[in-house]
């Protein structure tokens, strides 16, 4: 924690006023005029002392989530607390010592022995840790005149998500339609509609599940038991073996690395968009050390394998080997490639995708709205060539 | 908290304080009745619901029109004491053309600083009370409204600052600035808290600026009242101040009130020497032959001198209540013959030229009132048993066209029967008798139809190498009071006769309810004393009075009916503030020092006679010192075990969350946890403060990071803390000393460590 007064231009030139009034005082023979000065001088006094001495009891706690997402704001709560015992704190900004695009809190006051929570919304630009070091309580209360801050030394990071671009409707489907991937039988037992086996009766089984010919050949009660209805699946495997510098693309086109990142920005959101569709997902990264993901559905799955997308450090080494391992169930296997596609890296059945596809597949802002209910579009599988200038009717282009 | 409006409603307070001091400093109600209803409705308007104000333009083109105006007035009127004049006006319009204009904070933050260059611009232009008084109360408003200002502008800068970050529009939703419980009553109490340092501080600085000699706050100001000295090349408009200055009671020989028939002159300062050079008349600085007198309560009159004790007829008495006017100069009607104060003071009489003049400078204690025996008619043996000696010849006067003037003047007038040099040398008396004819001549030269007598200045200009008096009889003939004595005194003295220049209040307006005259600043005048016998000056005033009165009288209001209210306030004002200079300033000093010295010795006193009057009361007896002692010191550490252990209970209630707790209980866990208490007070000094937010087992992990050695000497420690607070454990006498002796290994690590 580290107090310091700076230098504030209007305390400044209240200070220039201030030496004018004192000249005039001093060469106008009226007490009036010396009062005046008085008054303003002890102005600057009084600043220092009802601002300074309550700031020797502050402390201040600082609150992050623990994930973020490019383009969206990040929530960060500061607890100020009052230690002091009598004097209390007004008009308080809080302030990051950081280079992250973001706004102050501010907190109006703050009393005695209370604590008050005050936000303040950062916008991360790009994915990887977010790292605040250090933050700053600054006022120039009562006065104006002198800014007085307290700084904190509190580490603290929050991993920022890849952003996530709305696909348009249908592009899931299209692209899964001419592969393996599908609604498949389970071979769990559940409230399904497909026929799994024949077991006995236990109590608590409906009446309606009863299978009436086997239970009468049988002579004892049999029931019909269903499976749950597997979702589809499909994998999702993004290719990052070649190095950034090796990276075969058109020089008057997007930047390598932007590329890459555009490869990133795919792969997340036709995560978010499969798992928000049903489908069971698993995240293969190849070229980076990154962990084995499973076959898994829901928000947390999510949550992780894009938290191993935003940890992605392309500037690490590559390991140019790297094989996509063989698929154990059944899955569409989706292929992002951030130049030129290798189809040797999958055996057929694969689809395979360009970074430079992914301002075709976002969908157009003037639909967002309509779209609230994506609805899958038949036909829609290949997405349209045009990479950044979305069509007006999505899936019509082929 | 709706900060906003409240800060609004402080904005406008301002700008109204601020308006009425300039209003007050131009003695102009219309100013402030215009000014304000203005402002008032440039409020209303803009803060209306439909937030109509005027386009930028048109406030910048009409600030760009007020200061040309002012740049105009001021090559019109280039005077130092016109500039504060002409930049409050300035100023003034800019303030109520910024009221009209749309309120951002940036706009609030112009229009608190306008008003605040408005205020020292009227602190400029006038001292006056009135002013004082709105400049006192416009600074302490202006406190509690800064304070609001950083409210209300932190919220919406705030509010600014988010929406300018955000990267999407209508991302977030709009925040509303938190603050704790009762903002409102902290926030009084910290303006509450403010004003009183910010008195006290500027008191002190007050108090401490070095400044010159500014007694009665009157130098500069070019409002009417008694000066002691006279410039002539102040030029400007003097306005007429109905501020009562002092009431005067005039006692006939037989005791009784009454008015006069004539304006009754009372003489305050006696100016003997010109500066031809800056124009400007001094009173004499050598006072070789001064006089000093104390009076006081029980002193009754002091006496100038023997003969006048004894003098019997025609002795009138004049009683002095001073009302608002803190000067030094003793004002008397006539030839004073003797002094007397209720308080006691010190007076010095200067025998050369009558004059009293208070001797204990400073603001302390200025007397309020005082009472002056004299002589209507004087006797040149009266007159020189209290001048005591001959006065000293006056110097010629050093301007020599005045001299061609006096003489063209006098030949015109063609006086008959004036006696000459051949006749004065056979009868002497006969000078008196012709400088008596001439002064009448001049006298009636001056205060006829040749000469206009005006308060307004302005046209009078200095014109280089001319002396203002000869401007003034030759060229402009037209001026106030000072400018037509100036030239009476100057005519004579440039032919010989002795004149002087006298300074006063003329008396006109007497109140028949309380039966005393009432002398108001308006009443300040200047006339000229010319020598009519060996010891005698005979008054003569070529100011037309017919003229002087009617300014007087058409300048009072209804508000000077009221004046008897602000009166008492403003002597104190003047007294206390106003006229504070350097000697009070070593006055002041000189009196903290000695109260200081006192103090003490004054203490004993009275402890000495509270413990001989405990002593009676009890009925001790010789012994009964030697009790009182006990039983005081008893009381001493009675009164610090309280305080021990209410700090104690206060610190169990507060780090132990046990405030719901009795107080008994809380003494007796503060005696039994008192070592963990010392613990923790150990760690702190070694810079291992335990976070009131950490419980005593994680503060014991926060110890094992920095000092493992010392981690293990309080892990027994708060082991031990955990047994008496959490499980119900009683400490016995040994146990307590048994935690007690925990503490030394603790700060033998921290010392290690």
């Amino acid at each position: 924690m580290r107090r310091r007064y700076h230098i504030h231009p209007p305390g400044l030139l209240y200070l220039v006023v201030v030496v004018l009034v004192g000249l005039a005082a001093a060469n106008r023979p009226s007490n009036l005029l010396v009062w005046v000065f008085a008054a303003m001088l002890s102005g600057v006094l009084l600043s220092g002392v009802l601002s300074g001495q309550p700031l020797m009891k502050l402390r201040a706690v600082r609150t992050m989530p623990r994930t973020g997402r490019v383009g969206e704001p990040v929530i960060v709560r500061y607890t100020v607390i009052n230690e002091s015992s009598l004097w209390p704190l007004f008009a308080l900004f809080v302030r990051e010592i950081t280079t992250v695009p973001g706004s102050r809190a501010f907190v109006q006051h703050v009393g005695p022995g209370e604590q008050v929570i005050a936000e303040t919304a950062y916008w991360p630009s790009r994915r990887g840790p977010m790292r605040l070091e250090r933050f700053r309580i600054e006022t120039v209360f009562p006065f104006g005149l002198v800014m007085k801050s307290v700084r904190f030394d509190d580490a603290s990071e929050c991993l920022v998500l890849p952003r996530v671009e709305r696909l348009r409707a249908g592009v899931l489907v299209s692209l899964a339609s001419g592969t393996v991937a599908g609604p498949s039988t389970s071979t769990r037992s559940g409230p399904g509609s497909d026929f799994l086996g024949i077991r006995e009766y236990r109590p608590g089984d409906g009446l309606r599940h009863i299978a009436w010919r086997r239970s009468a050949s049988a002579g004892t009660l049999a029931v019909i038991e269903r499976s749950i209805d597997a979702p589809p699946r499909i994998r999702v495997a993004l290719d990052l073996r070649r190095p950034t510098d090796a990276l075969r693309v058109d020089p008057a086109g997007r930047a390598a690395r932007d590329l890459e990142e555009d490869a990133i920005v795919l792969a997340a959101s036709i995560l978010s968009h499969a798992q928000r569709d049903g489908y069971e997902t698993r995240l293969c990264v190849l070229g980076l050390p990154s962990p084995a993901m499973p076959m898994r559905r829901g928000h947390w799955h999510l949550q992780k394998e894009l938290a191993v997308l935003a940890a992605l450090d392309l500037d690490a080494p590559r390991e140019a080997s790297a094989v996509l391992p063989a698929e154990r169930e059944r899955a569409t296997t989706l292929v992002i490639h951030v130049d030129r596609a290798d189809m040797r890296l999958v055996a057929d059945g694969a689809v395979h995708i360009g970074a430079t596809q992914l301002g075709a597949l976002i969908a157009p802002i003037s639909t967002l709205s309509a779209a609230a209910d994506p609805s899958p579009v038949a036909g829609s599988a290949t997405p349209p060539t045009d990479a950044r200038s979305p069509s007006p009717t999505p899936g019509a282009a082929s | 908290m709706n900060v906003a409006l409240l800060f609004r409603r402080a904005v406008l307070l301002l700008v109204i304080l601020s308006i009425a001091a300039f209003a007050a400093s131009e003695r102009s109600g219309w100013v402030l009745v215009i000014g304000g209803l203005l402002a008032v409705a440039a409020t209303r308007i803009t803060d209306g619901p439909r937030k109509r104000h005027l386009p930028a333009w048109a406030i910048r083109f009409g600030v760009f029109v007020g200061i040309g105006w002012g740049a105009v007035q001021f090559m019109a009127h280039p005077s130092p004491d016109e500039a504060p004049r002409i930049v409050a006006y300035v100023v003034l319009g800019a303030l109520l053309l910024k009221l009209w204009d749309r309120k951002t904070p940036s706009d609030w933050r112009q229009v608190m600083a306008l008003s605040i260059v408005l205020v020292v611009a009227s602190a400029l232009a006038s001292g006056d009370f009135l002013v004082g008084v709105l400049v006192i109360g416009y600074a302490v408003a202006t406190i509690a409204t800064t304070m609001l200002y950083h409210l209300h502008a932190g919220a919406a800068r705030a509010e600014d600052d988010r929406r300018a970050a955000a990267l999407r529009p209508g991302a977030l939703a709009p925040m509303e600035a938190p603050h704790g419980a009762a903002p409102m009553r902290h926030l009084r109490r910290l303006a509450g808290a403010g004003v009183v340092l910010g008195i006290v501080l500027s008191a002190m600085v007050f108090v401490m600026f070095p400044r010159e000699s500014v007694l009665g706050g009157q130098a500069g100001n070019r409002q009417s009242g008694f000066r002691p000295d006279i410039s002539l090349w102040s030029a400007g408009r003097v306005s007429l101040s109905s501020r009562v200055a002092m009431t005067v009671t005039l006692l006939d020989p037989r005791g009784a009130a009454g008015p006069l028939t004539l304006p009754l002159r009372l003489r305050g300062a006696v100016l003997d020497v010109y500066s031809g050079s800056d124009g400007k008349w001094r009173g004499n600085t050598t006072h070789s032959g001064d006089r000093s007198y104390q009076t006081g309560p029980a002193q009754g009159f002091q006496w100038f001198a023997a003969e006048a004790r004894a003098e019997r007829s025609n002795v009138w008495t004049q009683v002095v209540e001073m009302r608002s006017l803190a000067s030094e100069h003793v004002f008397t009607a006539w030839l004073p013959l003797a002094i007397a104060s209720e308080e006691p003071r010190s007076f010095v009489l200067d025998p050369r030229t009558a004059e009293i003049t208070e001797a204990t400078a400073g603001i302390v204690g200025r007397p309020r009132s005082y009472s002056i025996r004299m002589q209507g008619y004087p006797s040149g043996a009266l007159a020189h048993a209290v001048a005591g000696a001959a006065p000293p010849a006056l110097a010629d006067f050093p301007v020599l066209e005045v001299r061609v003037i006096a003489e063209r003047i006098l030949a015109d007038a063609r006086l008959v029967d004036l006696p000459d040099e051949e006749a004065i040398k056979a009868d002497p008396q006969l000078k008196w008798v012709r400088q008596r004819r001439i002064a009448a001549m001049f006298q009636e030269y001056l205060s006829g139809p040749k000469f206009a007598y005006t308060t307004d200045l302005s046209a009078f200009r200095r014109v280089e190498g001319q002396d203002p008096i000869v401007l003034f009889m030759e060229r402009y003939r037209f001026g106030h009071c000072e400018y037509f004595a100036s030239a009476m005194v100057a005519l004579c003295r440039s032919i010989g006769i002795e004149a002087r220049v006298v300074t006063g209040y003329m008396a006109t307006e007497y109140d028949t309810v309380s039966d005393r005259y009432v002398i108001r600043e308006s009443g300040a005048h200047a006339w000229a004393e010319v020598r009519t016998g060996e010891w005698q000056w005979g008054t003569f005033d070529p100011s037309p009075i017919a003229e002087l009165l009617a300014i007087q009288q058409a300048n009072r209001t209804w508000m000077d009916s009221f004046r008897w209210v602000l009166d008492p306030i403003e002597f104190a004002w003047n007294s206390q503030f106003a006229s504070f200079d350097s000697r009070a300033q070593a006055e002041l000093v000189e009196r903290v020092g000695s109260g200081t010295r006192g103090t003490g010795e004054w203490i004993a006193e009275q402890s000495k006679e509270l413990l001989d009057a405990a002593n009676r009361w009890f009925l001790m007896g010789p012994a009964g010192a030697l009790w009182l002692g006990l039983v005081g010191i008893t009381l001493a550490i009675a009164a610090t075990a309280v305080w021990v252990v209410g700090r104690r209970a206060r610190r169990v209630a507060r780090e132990l969350g046990a405030s719901n707790e009795r107080f008994t209980r809380r003494i007796a866990l503060g005696r039994d946890v008192a070592f963990y208490f010392e613990s923790l007070d150990a760690l702190a000094r070694a810079g291992c403060e335990k976070p009131r937010s950490c419980t005593p087992r994680m503060h014991v992990q926060a110890v094992q990071r920095l000092n493992p050695a010392a981690a293990l000497a309080f892990t027994a420690i708060v082991d031990r803390f955990y047994e008496i607070r959490y499980g119900g454990m009683t400490p016995s006498r040994a146990q307590r000393a048994a935690a007690d002796a925990l503490i030394p290994p603790l700060r033998a690590a921290l010392t290690r460590g």
